[in-house]
């Protein structure tokens, strides 16, 4: 009886105390749902096996189904998969598969803005329980950053890494579980034979560990495939050959393909695998394949207790929230962890948070030069009346447009990291409103405090509090604004899709058409206008509220609007109803905090398709 | 062997270059220096591939930015075409280089790409050049094919279809298999060593991971590290000269890849780095050590003459390819053309027709009066806004290609701006037209037809247009991105609008330099225009009461422009006048040659 035991906790980074795994696979199969029947499968009946110790290669030309073919291995393509898996005899359970196995794609996508040690340690904490201890987690740090030789560069950003250092960092991050089957999608991709080498070899290490690691390559030299311990060979969705590496040459010269002097291993076995499949000789190439690991799944067979029926993983009404692995921390760690590491990068955003600060300051200054002691003159009110306008225009905007570009790299690895169980929705959800809180709160609070005395606004307090309150409001709808468009969209369409959508709103804001003017069925579309709400609020903190007579500085001593009162009136602002407008933006603030997190729903599950 | 033509030979003799690494962009000082090549010697004969070898930093394009001409920096040594030195010009005219981007004019076809590239061949024996190429490069297929539906492999095919026809008897490729997948990879290489015997053209190409296929196809190799030439030869003598210094290649192993990895430096630490740099130093000296194998073919008619029958076409024929181009383009059928077509005709029409939508019930009272101000101001908005988005969705494609073929010498940035001018400005005034008799209804009764009036509407919105269409070019000529581009010209149009057009922020309040540097702006006129329609040229109907006071146009223009009684003629001529200007700075920017920064921006 083979036992199959799952490592409850990882005991350190050596070489594998557990017994030796074997993942047989067999008459495997995949289609795209919605196929006929008569299309040809995506993967057509492959079968292999992938033992501990052993590096294996998946070779194939472009389009052959390699990726496809190790996303279903690793689980996590179901739907659509048919086939038998064995791991250590036994039909594999795919929710504890995939506790023990790790997958790193190609484009494995980490926060730009923390360090090797720091993306390391958010890693630890949250992927390894909470009764862990701190020092038994740095000794993993170490000892990981030692195994792939990131001594050098511990303290360096991500984005300043070189290509090699940001796959090892890749196969960093998955190994703080030490998980005993790892599987790789192109780790080579966009190195050169050195750096490629390089990885290759901690690859080779991590298997003669006492590990399965498996991986596509796209074209290995020969000196690479030399590193390989097993090879698997994979043209228009047939294996034409699994087996070990030294094998490979041999089998293909009975089969009548000899490979020619000066020759990459490699590079002849993806001329075979370009010639047509119908061929004679790839047929008896695929069909002594298939013999071989059928033989080898009976004789596992028998070792199999014979009342355990063999379970087809089959199953196309399977959740996919089960796909999701099971979170190892708390919610509350969770949060902490994940506002830590959101305010630190924050903190280096030069782009995305430093500006921003500084164009506040700037474009304050400027509105003042402009404006300047405008708001106390009754001849200029209309002027006043743009100058409030052009504040609401700028917080928006300068809240809207930057958030976009902190959403792009966040995306990705939000999608990851939530995908293997890292942390829940919710503590992410969390952690991202109150991290940006603080840069919500200070730009337009820098913005207001310029420009609302520059300009000659009254000095009085309740007017500067409700102008303050109403820029911070639009700061926030713009922020969440921002952050939807593009966690929904690419960063092209976001950035063209906020200002194509929000315009229009302005033009129902009442500043360039009265509301009274407006066609009648253009009206109800002013109720749902949040601009509108702002700019008159703007419009009654400063002019509502008894402001009574304004000072007249003309020479003829006339001005056509002296009270405030007759300027509102023309408006269609008069009334003191400011808290109205405050409660309108407030709902308009709610309905963005659900629209937020019903967009990162939408995300994930997008992610997941 | 049958030649074609005459027979030549490409030399490059001790080439030392160094080369400026930037500090960070176009606003810093003189950066630091670097060798990037040291010593390189090589030899390419008619009809002969040659491949040039290394990993990233090794030097591979700044070779054949040498050989070019193209490269900035020092240069030391000779570059030769049979025997006379190879001037920038000579290069242009006998030779041809093709760069990593495929970039083509979206809605041509395969075949109208290659028949509208200049060359001095015309009408038959153009179209059995053309008819040729496409049958040598595996074309013929895709012939009627437009660009953008091309496969990266069909891409590269007609980018390097595209140096063909002008028959170039030297061909440079800077890495033409670089994103293939293997069967492409061979493909191209198998086409271009056909090509290179049929017509007798030397090709040189970089390479940075080779597969074991193409080996058979390469004549000669030339591996370079850090600068340095660890071989350059043939490749039958290739594994003779590795095996005679101890470095075998084995069985199973590539040789190109095999002596490209002992041609890489390994970084993995310092001592790596240290001791595999001293190890290829020693190569390499022992390279320009060894005894100049010949490399003269038996025939060397070469003698130092460089035949000048052929040479590069005139301006014109350039100017009239580039017309043609830019016509067959917007009126090509299929998602291209059209979307050109709506972009040049009815974006403006349509983006005004929106005004409808708000303001056709302006009244005559002091509300209307405030209303019509929020009319102008939308009016210029859209105009400006309409003219940065047609531009920044047609011309960025020409400025890539501009960028592209200035080191190619086919033409100068005037020849370009005429002929995208030349079919510009006819669209933009049809499409002002149709705008103005769209708005002309909202500004005035239909009742009073003046056509002094609809002039005057016609010059406000092609003025504006064409103003910042040409801004737009401007900002392009500098920035990459058409987007940073459309805002950069939307922050300059938005300050001249909130300054200078009276509607935003009343001129007569100002403070005094404001306003007067506020007359030098196109806004101030075209506004200016505009209020002289919405006020001063519409009759008023409003009949004072005792409850409702009619105001005075003139005195609300004096309260917004400074002016009670603006004069339309002036307004006429500067807004032509800052449209036409701009186009002709346009013109002029675009002839001097671009800073290195700048150039570096559109090279990718």
């Amino acid at each position: 009886m083979a036992d199959n035991a799952v490592q409850a906790q990882p005991n350190g980074l050596g070489p594998q105390k557990q017994k030796a795994l074997e993942l047989h696979f067999s008459q495997v199969s995949y289609s795209l749902k919605g196929a006929t029947k008569g299309s040809t499968p995506i993967i057509n009946e492959a079968c292999g096996v992938f033992k501990s110790g052993r590096l294996t290669a998946i070779l194939g030309p472009s389009g052959a189904g390699k990726s496809t073919l190790l996303n279903a291995l690793a689980g996590f393509k179901l739907q659509g998969v048919t086939g038998q898996f064995l791991l250590n005899g036994r039909p594999r359970d795919i929710m504890s598969f995939r506790k023990m196995s790790a997958y790193i794609a190609q484009n494995f996508v980490m926060l730009n803005l923390l360090t090797v040690e720091e993306t390391l340690r958010v890693s630890t904490d949250l992927k390894m329980p909470s009764s862990t201890a701190a020092q038994e987690k740095q000794k993993i740090i170490d000892d990981i950053i030692d195994i792939l030789q990131l001594q050098s560069c511990r303290r360096t950003l991500v984005k300043n890494l070189s290509g090699g250092e940001h796959k090892r960092l890749s196969i960093g991050i998955e190994l703080v579980t030490n998980p005993p089957i790892m599987f790789f999608d192109e780790p080579t991709s966009g190195l050169d034979c050195v750096g490629s080498y390089q990885v290759i070899c901690h690859l080779q290490r991590l298997a003669h560990d006492g590990r399965i690691v498996v991986c596509v390559v796209h074209q290995p030299g020969s000196r690479l495939f030399q590193l390989f311990d097993d090879v698997l060979v994979l043209a228009h969705g047939e294996v034409l050959y699994a087996g070990e590496q030294r094998e490979m040459l041999p089998t293909f010269a009975q089969s009548g393909h000899i490979c020619p002097q000066y020759y990459n291993p490699a590079d002849f076995a993806l001329e075979v695998c370009s010639q047509s499949s119908t061929t004679e000789r790839c047929e008896s190439l695929i069909t002594q394949n298939k013999m071989m690991h059928s033989t080898a799944s009976n004789v596992v067979k028998l070792q199999v207790d014979e009342e355990t029926a063999l379970i087809d993983v089959h199953k196309d009404a399977l959740d996919l929230s089960h796909l999701r692995g099971k979170e190892q921390v708390g919610f509350w760690t969770q949060l902490s962890v994940l506002l830590r590491r959101h305010l630190r990068s924050m903190s280096r955003d030069m782009f995305a948070v430093q500006m921003r600060l500084v164009m506040h300051v700037v474009v304050a200054l400027l509105l003042g030069v402009v404006y300047w002691q405008i708001g106390g003159d009754a001849q200029k009110i209309v002027s006043n009346v743009s100058c409030l306008f052009f504040v609401i225009l700028f917080v928006f905007a300068g809240n809207a447009m930057p958030s976009i570009l902190l959403c792009m790299q966040d995306s990705a690895v939000f999608i990851r990291e939530y995908y293997n169980g890292w942390y829940s929705l919710g503590a992410y959800y969390l952690s991202k409103v109150l991290a940006d809180l603080p840069l919500q709160l200070t730009c337009p609070t820098m913005f207001i405090s310029i420009g609302y005395f520059m300009t000659g606004q009254p000095p009085e307090f309740q007017r500067f509090a409700m102008c303050w309150a109403l820029c911070v409001m639009t700061a926030f709808i713009g922020h969440f604004i921002g952050v939807i468009a593009g966690s929904l969209f690419t960063m092209q369409l976001a950035i063209f899709l906020v200002p194509s959508a929000t315009i229009p709103f302005l033009l129902f804001s009442g500043f360039f058409i009265r509301l009274n003017e407006l066609s009648w069925f253009l009206r109800p579309i002013c109720d749902v206008s949040f601009f509108r709400y702002i700019f008159e609020g703007l419009m009654r903190a400063i002019y509502g509220y008894d402001r009574g007579e304004l000072e007249c500085y003309a020479t003829s001593n006339f001005c056509y609007y002296r009270t405030a009162e007759q300027f509102l009136k023309d408006f269609q602002m008069e009334g003191n109803e400011f808290d109205w407008d405050m409660a309108v933006l407030g709902i308009f603030l709610i309905l963005l905090l659900l629209a937020f997190f019903v967009t990162l729903n939408a995300v994930i599950r997008r992610a997941l398709r | 062997m049958k030649m074609i033509g005459s027979d030549y030979v490409l030399e490059a003799h001790n080439i030392f270059h160094t080369t400026e690494v930037d500090g960070g962009g176009c606003f810093n000082g003189a950066g630091n220096s670097a060798l990037v090549l040291k010593g390189v010697n090589l030899t390419v004969h008619s009809g002969e591939v040659m491949a040039i070898l290394g990993s990233k930093g090794s030097g591979k394009r700044a070779l054949l930015d040498v050989i070019s001409r193209r490269a900035d920096g020092a240069t030391r040594g000779q570059v030769l075409l049979n025997g006379s030195p190879l001037s920038k010009a000579l290069f242009q005219q006998r030779c041809g280089y093709v760069t990593q981007s495929c970039t083509f004019v979206p809605g041509l076809t395969v075949a109208q790409t290659l028949h509208y590239t200049p060359t001095i061949l015309s009408g038959y024996l153009k179209s059995s050049k053309v008819r040729q190429v496409l049958a040598d490069l595996a074309l013929s297929q895709v012939a009627h094919k437009r660009v953008e539906y091309l496969n990266i492999s069909e891409a590269r095919r007609l980018a390097i279809g595209i140096q063909l026809v002008r028959d170039p008897v030297m061909l440079l490729l800077d890495e033409p298999t670089h994103g293939l997948d293997p069967l492409s990879a061979y493909l191209l290489i198998s086409i271009l060593s056909n090509t290179a015997k049929k017509t007798g053209c030397g090709i040189l190409l970089s390479l940075e991971k080779p597969r074991s296929d193409v080996f058979p196809f390469l004549d000669r190799a030339l591996f370079l590290c850090l600068g340095g030439v660890v071989y350059s030869g043939g490749t039958r003598a290739m594994l003779e000269y590795f095996h005679g210094i101890g470095f075998p290649c084995p069985q199973l192993e590539n040789p190109l890849m095999y002596y490209l990895c002992l041609s890489t430096v390994d970084r993995r630490s310092r001592d790596r780095f240290l001791e595999s740099s001293q190890q290829i130093e020693a190569l390499v000296e022992r390279f320009s050590r060894e005894t100049p194998i010949s490399d003269a073919p038996l025939n060397n008619m070469g003698s130092g003459k460089v035949p000048l029958a052929y040479g590069k076409p005139g301006e014109l024929k350039v100017w009239v390819m580039l017309y043609l181009k830019l016509l067959a383009s917007t009126f090509s059928c299929g998602l291209v053309g059209m979307k050109t077509l709506f972009l040049r005709l009815l974006l403006l029409p349509l983006a005004l027709s929106i005004l409808w939508a708000f303001y056709t019930d302006v009244g005559d009272d002091s509300h209307g009066f405030f209303t019509k101000n929020g009319m102008i101001l939308n009016i210029l908005g859209l105009s400006y806004g309409c003219g940065i988005l047609t531009t920044i969705s047609l011309f960025p494609i020409w400025r890539k290609k501009f960028s592209q073929d200035t080191p190619e010498g086919l033409y100068s940035g005037t020849t370009l701006l005429i002929a995208y001018n030349s079919v510009s400005i006819p669209f933009s005034a049809v499409s002002a037209v149709i705008a103005s008799c769209v708005v002309y209804p909202l500004l005035l009764d239909v009742k009073y037809n003046n056509g002094t009036v609809f002039a005057y509407l016609l010059v406000a919105l092609w003025s504006s247009f064409v103003l910042a269409e040409q801004l737009t070019i401007a900002f392009l000529l500098v920035v990459k991105v058409p987007f940073n581009a459309a805002i950069a010209v939307t922050y300059v149009l938005v300050i001249s609008i909130a300054l200078a057009s009276g509607t935003v922020r009343s001129f007569k309040g100002l403070q005094p330099w404001l306003q007067d540097n506020t007359k030098g702006t196109h806004t101030r006129y075209a506004s200016s225009l505009l209020h002289s329609i919405a006020f001063q040229s519409r009759k008023l109907n409003c009949t004072p009461t005792a409850s409702v006071i009619c105001p005075k146009p003139a005195d609300f223009m004096h309260e917004r422009l400074g002016l009670p009684d603006p004069d339309e003629t002036i307004d006429v001529a500067a807004s032509c006048a800052f449209a036409v200007g701009l186009a002709a700075f346009n013109m002029l920017v675009y002839l001097f040659p671009m800073p290195r920064c700048v150039r570096q921006k559109f090279k990718d």
